[in-house]
């Protein structure tokens, strides 16, 4: 096609791009729905670190993730310091629901929450 | 222009989709807090449930500095509370229905052993007799009677939580004090699930037991106890002897459908005195239609008449008789 | 045989060229990365893009090609392995995905730009998937391709403007395009 010829924009065209963004809303929502989790998962790469109790507040740092603090505090997680040069992970902010992420591509790191063991009761009695 | 309508159904059709986990009134509210002595958890799905935790917790915070009184004051001075009153009517009544085996007026004799404070110790001889005196079989006060609710208390809040939650807009409702809990409401997708704690290890469950809206209680010696001289003195007091009850049962659950009027004391004052009265006493309370059982015994065996409850296959436990 | 240079463009004038091209690209980069400072999860707005685009519809794809490899190598010396990594993948998509859209459709420069900036983002989450060996990060997928729809929408607005302009610069010789 000539490029003389092409619009910057017109009708079609903008009903896909409404079309992927509701979609892509419309995933927005789906960690809203799922539960609050008891555990953080620590992954490095395909390997579970480590595995924390949402309700054990505290700091945490690891070996497999040299330079990165983990502070756990109010049900949720977050990267308090990491020596990764971005600085994303800790600018995700605290994350409680399972569906939730925080990644740190440089130390390979990844936290997702778990609800607790068999997340499907509604009542655990003691 | 029809593509702009086009646009504006796909995107309202959307949203609608989204919002559908419990309703199109879609709030869910968490909290959590600590009640009664235990770690206590709610959580609700329905309109305006930010409000409803709030009273919820409130409630509960009126309710727990009421019963935590009774520990300092002696009877006779308490204050006018109709939580007080209440729990001694209804808890003359399921004695008169039941047994007798619990007594709210064994403040002294608790204080005694202290097994719930940090200096929990094994009382001499005498000052449990002494202690035994103060305790009231027929609603009378001494100078020195002190009452104790733990063995309802939970069970009250979990009656007034119900009360509560019928005034509200709510869909369901999961209240957890501890050993008490109120099922409430029914949700979209299924029956509530209640996971009870294996009475040997308390970290893996005994069995997980499903229900339409219910107050379930559980007992058993596991929970509160301390050690002393490497015997295990349990919580549960013996109301004649004023030493802890001598059982072979480890836990006992008792589930009752929420529409009971004041299930959830109920609950919680049947699940205490089936297991103080053992294993013996197991068929009378299985035959009841009122209420559903699960004991546990000390030899890995558990009795049931709950249909809804499921044995954890890794509990250690096998169905008895 | 690959075709580096369109005809009739002598060495030094196609140096020239490129390597203003990869100051701009360069440039842009630095820009960026203070900006998503700014924006929270590191949204990246891929201002880089555009001139790749203009390579694309104002030089020849292979030309456009070797832009997004110095522009990985150029992350890749400024912040790091993994950074590079992402930046390589991330566009060689958006040139697969952008130089197919151009050539072979009629579509509108910003739709173009849009799936463009979306194709960068899936080859980042592709190659960060591969780095941190666990599928967690596409959890992260929702919210960046949010925010790439409207970098798109930005940088297509934005190509469409300065494309005149660009092609005023490389036309000096008119046998370029």
């Amino acid at each position: 096609m000539e490029n003389k010829e092409r619009k910057v924009i017109n009708k079609r065209d903008t009903i896909i791009i409404v079309l992927i963004i509701i979609s892509a809303l419309a995933c927005l929502f789906i960690p809203k729905l799922t539960d609050r989790g008891g555990y953080a998962v620590l992954k490095c790469g395909d390997e579970v670190a480590a595995r924390l109790a949402l309700d054990q507040s505290g700091d945490y740092t690891f070996p497999e993730f040299e330079g990165m603090v983990f502070t756990v505090a109010d049900g949720a997680i977050s990267v308090t310091e990491s020596s990764c040069g971005d600085h994303t992970c800790i600018r995700t902010g605290a994350i409680s629901r399972s569906g939730e992420v925080i990644v740190c591509v440089p130390n390979k790191a990844a936290v997702t929450i778990e609800s607790k063991e068999q997340s499907d009761l509604d009542v655990v009695l003691k | 222009m029809a593509g702009f309508r086009f646009t504006k159904i796909i995107a309202a059709s959307s949203a609608v989709l989204v919002m559908g986990s419990c309703g199109v009134t879609d709030r869910t509210a968490e909290v959590s807090g600590f009640f009664f002595d235990t770690y206590s958890h709610i959580n609700a799905c329905g309109s305006n449930c930010e409000n409803t935790m709030k009273a919820l917790t409130q409630k509960f915070t009126e309710l727990d500095t009421a019963f935590s009184l009774c520990y300092t004051t002696t009877a006779r001075l308490l204050p006018d509370d109709e939580a007080y009153t209440e729990c001694l009517d209804q808890c003359r009544i399921l004695s008169d229905k039941y047994g007798d085996d619990i007594n709210l007026t064994c403040g002294e004799l608790t204080a005694l052993w202290g097994i719930s404070t940090d200096t929990p110790k094994v009382p001499t001889e005498k000052e449990i007799l002494e202690a035994l005196t103060s305790i009231s079989c027929d609603g009378s006060y001494s100078e020195t009677t002190m009452l104790d609710f733990g063995a309802v208390a939970k069970g009250y809040a979990c009656d007034k939580a119900y009360e509560l939650l019928k005034t509200t807009d709510t869909e369901y409702a999961a209240v957890s004090l501890g050993s008490s809990s109120l099922l409430y409401g029914a949700k979209p997708n299924g029956k509530f699930r209640t996971g009870i704690t294996n009475p040997d290890n308390g970290k893996g469950y005994l069995g997980i037991i499903e229900t339409d809206a219910a107050f379930i209680s559980t007992s058993g010696g596991y929970e509160r106890f301390f050690e002393a001289d490497g015997k295990r003195y349990s919580h549960i007091l013996d109301m004649d002897t004023g030493y802890p009850v001598e059982t072979d049962l480890t836990s006992v659950t008792v589930v009752i459908p929420a529409e009971t009027a004041d299930g959830g004391i109920m609950s919680d004052f049947l699940s205490t005195l089936i297991y103080i009265q053992g294993t013996s006493q197991l068929d009378k309370w299985l035959a009841y239609d009122e209420f559903e059982v699960i004991a546990a015994d000390g030899d890995g065996n558990v009795y049931t008449d709950c249909e809804g409850f499921t044995l954890d296959k890794d509990s250690g436990y096998s169905y008895g008789k | 045989m690959i075709r580096l240079k369109p005809e009739k463009v002598s060495a030094a004038r196609y140096v020239a060229v490129m390597g203003m091209l990869f100051a701009a690209t360069a440039a842009l980069n630095l820009i960026e990365s203070i900006l998503s400072a700014a924006l929270p999860a590191g949204m990246r707005v891929g201002l880089a893009n555009i001139v790749i685009m203009a390579a694309i519809l104002s030089i020849n794809l292979p030309s456009a090609a070797l832009l997004v490899i110095l522009k990985a190598t150029f992350v890749f010396l400024t912040r790091g392995f993994s950074a590079g990594l992402l930046s390589l993948c991330g566009g060689a998509l958006a040139f697969g995905v952008t130089a197919l859209l151009f050539r072979k459709t009629n579509s509108t420069y910003i739709l173009i730009s849009v799936l463009g900036s979306i194709a960068h983002t899936l080859g980042q989450l592709l190659a960060a998937r591969v780095i941190l060996g666990t599928g967690a990060i596409f959890a992260y997928a929702p919210i960046l391709a949010v925010s790439s729809i409207a970098a798109g929408v930005c940088t297509g607005i934005v190509l469409k403007a300065v494309f005149p302009q660009i092609e005023r610069v490389l036309k000096k010789n008119k046998n370029i395009t």
